[in-house]
């Protein structure tokens, strides 16, 4: 069965990019859906139950943190990880604390994808 | 709130550096330093805010051929493909990669704002900001001009 993925960015492009990158590190098969702004994520995320999150941070409408915070308060355990051009320490920490298994930071490679990914068996 | 004299200014050298790292990863082709500074006469222009302990701005700026082109190879079509919406996306990423990581440099804690991008203007003002950093580069025949600006933002934050 195909591992299914949401993959959220307000932006077209870095979406288009994410799922290139995904493809090169290997999650050709995978079935992929997109996100526009955080409150599209937690629409799809409670929802359909996908297998990973892979989530902006900054996004308009809603953004990546608070999504995830709403996914958790809905009781939904999916695997949750950041893709995202800020990568301070505040704010992996705030990440950790509130449920996500990774941040990768932009620009990012297939490798970084690869070994993000596969710390958390996605 | 940090005082302006004792913050760290990202040097020209931290910039060209960034946009290497960027370019590297999504676009052909090398960006190279361009001493003879580039004239932009009608840009493509992108800013990103950042706003907290320091405030500021990180600003790109290109010509039209490379801001469709960067378009282009960010999606994967070709360059006479891309609508101007799609170059304002592909140049606001740009410009919120390069942005996130001069925050980075920079006293935290601070918020990154959403891009905002202009098409084939002629100038952009920043009532109270003052550029502190300036590199002029070149790719594919074409000026890319990156500066940051220090100031208080209206827009900082969520």
């Amino acid at each position: 069965m195909s591992m299914r993925i949401v993959v959220a960015d307000d932006s077209a492009v870095m979406r288009k990019i994410v799922i290139r990158t995904l493809r090169q590190a290997g999650y050709g098969d995978a079935l992929i859906a997109e996100a526009s702004d955080g409150s599209e994520l937690v629409d799809i995320a409670v929802n359909d139950n996908p297998d990973l999150c892979l989530s902006d941070w900054n996004m308009p409408v809603m953004n990546g943190i608070d999504a995830l915070r709403q996914i958790r308060a809905q009781g939904s355990t999916v695997t949750f990880g950041f893709v995202t051009s800020e990568g301070s320490d505040a704010m992996r920490q705030t990440a950790e604390q509130a449920g996500a298994a990774f941040l990768i930071v932009k620009p990012f490679t297939a490798e970084a994808f690869q070994a993000a990914l596969g710390s958390v068996n996605a | 709130m940090t005082t302006t004299s004792d913050v760290y200014v990202p040097s020209a050298q931290d910039l060209t550096a960034i946009a290497e790292l960027v370019w590297a990863s999504y676009v052909d082709g090398d960006i190279v330093v361009d001493e003879s500074g580039p004239i932009l006469d009608s840009a493509f222009i992108a800013t990103v805010a950042i706003g907290g302990e320091w405030n500021g701005h990180v600003l790109i700026g290109t010509n039209s051929v490379a801001a469709r082109r960067i378009a282009a190879q960010m999606f994967a079509m070709e360059d006479d493909e891309v609508s101007d919406a799609e170059i304002g996306d592909a140049l606001g990423e740009m410009a919120n990669i390069v942005g996130g990581n001069v925050k980075a440099l920079m006293p935290e804690p601070s918020v990154l704002s959403l891009p905002q991008v202009a098409l084939e203007t002629r100038a952009i003002y920043m009532p109270g900001a003052v550029q502190k950093t300036q590199v002029d580069l070149r790719w594919e025949g074409a000026p890319v001009h990156i500066s940051v600006w220090e100031g208080q933002t209206s827009n900082g934050g969520k």
